[in-house]
């Protein structure tokens, strides 16, 4: 198992549980982790440094193998517990994810997964999905007969010509490290294409 | 690939309020945003917004450690114990561990300004930076965007849409833009896009698991009002929109359009129609239609009517349409048809 993909199932189902308050559905968590890796680009690291990929569904939802079998493995050992629809932590798995938080490998992409998941507080969380979908790569291969991956050279092509944008609109502003203002912004844009059909 | 406008970004930027409250406080005032906000959640899943007439007050400190709420009435306490304590005005801080400092009466907002990240609920959400109050863009279905219920089963939220958002108009679209009337006796012109518009903003904000909600989808050719479809499954969700009642013309001068059941019955065949077509295309789908009916109608209403009883008004509230064939139970693809009465804001008891 991934542990890169473990300690992002574990922190997202905490970050996106706390920001519904009715857990966190893994299509959710599969969407703010590929959100994660998308501030990392923003950041100029390639895909490749967050430890696993994602590729687009059908239905053109983004989606990780190694996320996946993270879920699985946490949940038959107990780390995770499933309500109706969705997943939450157990009290194990909080004591897991509070430990794994001081590891230094996982610092780093804490900053991503937080920044990705606060969206979800500060906008209601379907809008934030909603809008995501609009992300030029899963609009690409929306209804493609077969599944594709996501982040290739073209893909991030893409993505960086969006955040190029993004960052030349907010090139005047102090924002510190924090990236939940780009990421709003950007969300914000996504949604506007959406309802500009 | 759609292409950002640079242009149309830099208009957006009004919308995203962490900019200028990360630009006052620093990464320190986006922290303690986030703590407001999923404080804001906790207390709007406790407290409902027709409670807070006199107004919302809600800090989070720069500050762990300061206490800036203050007085003789001053009670800490968590989320859930809010309603025993708050009656139309409350102000509250948010402490580090979840719980709340409160004093059950109004404060100035500006006065927390320098120590606190500070919200303010008067009918709509604020927050304070520039020295003033300033209003949130809302792009949700109710009073806030903080605490907005959300439902994993579509039907479950057509359901609380039904109850909650429909039945008093109490969506800001429907109160906005339905009605011709403030009695809401007549439609306005053309209430089909009003009720869309509002069905989907609402659904799109409350509904999860789902890839997206778009309008006007085509289907052959023909229109369905609005299109559902989930992440992970292939899974896809039409919703016919139809509306009964009397609607006026654009000047609000008389009837220009009265439609009773004979509308909901064509709408029920329409999207049979629809299904049947997108059977023969989208094979790989699991797909569901819905019917769903906005019902205005008043007994014995005319435009020139000066009272409107209570039985007149709330004549229909009870009585569902009888459809045939009945397509629910005819075809697996078709759910039960959803009626929205729509209360009149006034009659003659």
């Amino acid at each position: 198992m991934s542990a890169a993909a473990s300690f992002d199932a574990l922190r997202l189902c905490a970050e996106i549980s706390a920001a519904s308050g009715a857990g966190a559905a893994a299509v959710e968590i599969h969407t703010f982790a590929y959100f994660g890796c998308l501030l990392s680009v923003y950041e100029d690291r390639p895909p490749a440094e967050w430890g696993y990929g994602f590729r687009v569904t059908p239905a053109g939802a983004p989606y990780s193998d190694e996320l996946d079998s993270a879920l699985k493995t946490l949940r038959a050992g107990g780390m995770i517990v499933n309500y109706g629809h969705a997943f939450d932590l157990s009290s194990p798995g909080r004591a897991d994810l509070e430990l794994l938080c001081t590891h230094a490998t996982n610092r780093a992409r804490l900053r991503y997964l937080s920044s990705a998941a606060g969206t979800a507080l500060l906008m209601p969380l379907p809008a934030v999905t909603s809008a995501l979908s609009r992300e030029p790569q899963l609009q690409e291969f929306l209804g493609a007969p077969t599944s594709r991956d996501l982040l290739d050279e073209v893909g991030v092509d893409a993505v960086k010509a969006h955040f190029e944008v993004i960052t030349r609109v907010l090139a005047d502003r102090d924002l510190g490290d924090d990236l939940t203002v780009p990421a709003s912004l950007w969300l914000t844009a996504l949604a506007e294409q959406a309802s500009d059909g | 690939m759609d292409e950002l406008n640079e242009e149309g970004v830099k208009r957006l930027l009004e919308e995203v309020y962490a900019l200028p409250i990360q630009e006052e406080y620093g990464v320190n005032g986006v922290a303690r945003l986030k703590q407001l906000a999923l404080g804001l959640d906790q207390i709007y899943r406790h407290l409902a917004y027709e409670k807070l007439s006199g107004g919302l007050t809600v800090l989070c400190s720069l500050d762990d450690d300061a206490e800036l709420v203050a007085g003789e009435e001053l009670l800490r306490l968590a989320p859930e114990d809010l309603p025993a304590y708050v009656e139309e005005v409350a102000t509250i801080q948010i402490l580090p561990d979840g719980s709340l400092l409160l004093i059950p009466s109004a404060s100035d907002p500006l006065g927390f300004a320098k120590q606190a990240v500070v919200y303010h609920f008067d009918g709509a959400d604020n927050f304070v930076y520039g020295g003033a109050l300033q209003r949130v863009i809302n792009i949700g279905p109710l009073p806030s965007i903080f605490g907005t219920p959300t439902f994993f089963l579509l039907e479950k939220a057509l359901e609380a849409y039904r109850h909650q958002h429909a039945l008093h108009s109490q969506c800001p679209i429907l109160k906005a833009g339905l009605w011709s009337d403030e009695r809401r006796w007549f439609l306005a012109n053309s209430p089909e896009d009003v009720a869309q518009d509002s069905l989907h903003n609402y659904l799109r904000t409350t509904l999860r698991g789902i890839r997206e909600v778009r309008r006007e989808q085509k289907v052959d050719k023909r229109p369905v009002d609005l299109k559902v479809s989930w992440a992970l499954v292939p899974r896809i969700a039409y919703i016919e929109i139809k509306w009964m009642g009397q609607s006026t013309d654009p000047e609000n001068t008389k009837i220009s359009t009265t439609l009773n059941v004979a509308a909901a019955k064509k709408g029920a065949k329409q999207l049979a129609d629809y299904l049947d077509d997108n059977k023969q295309e989208a094979a790989t789908y699991d797909t569901i239609g819905h019917l769903v009916v906005f019902d205005a109608r008043r007994r014995g209403l005319k435009f020139d009517s000066a009272t409107l009883s209570a039985i007149d008004g709330r004549y229909y509230r009870p009585r569902e349409v009888a459809y045939n064939p009945a397509f629910d139970k005819s075809r697996s693809d078709f759910a039960r048809p959803l009626r929205f009465f729509l209360e009149p804001a006034q009659v003659d008891e």
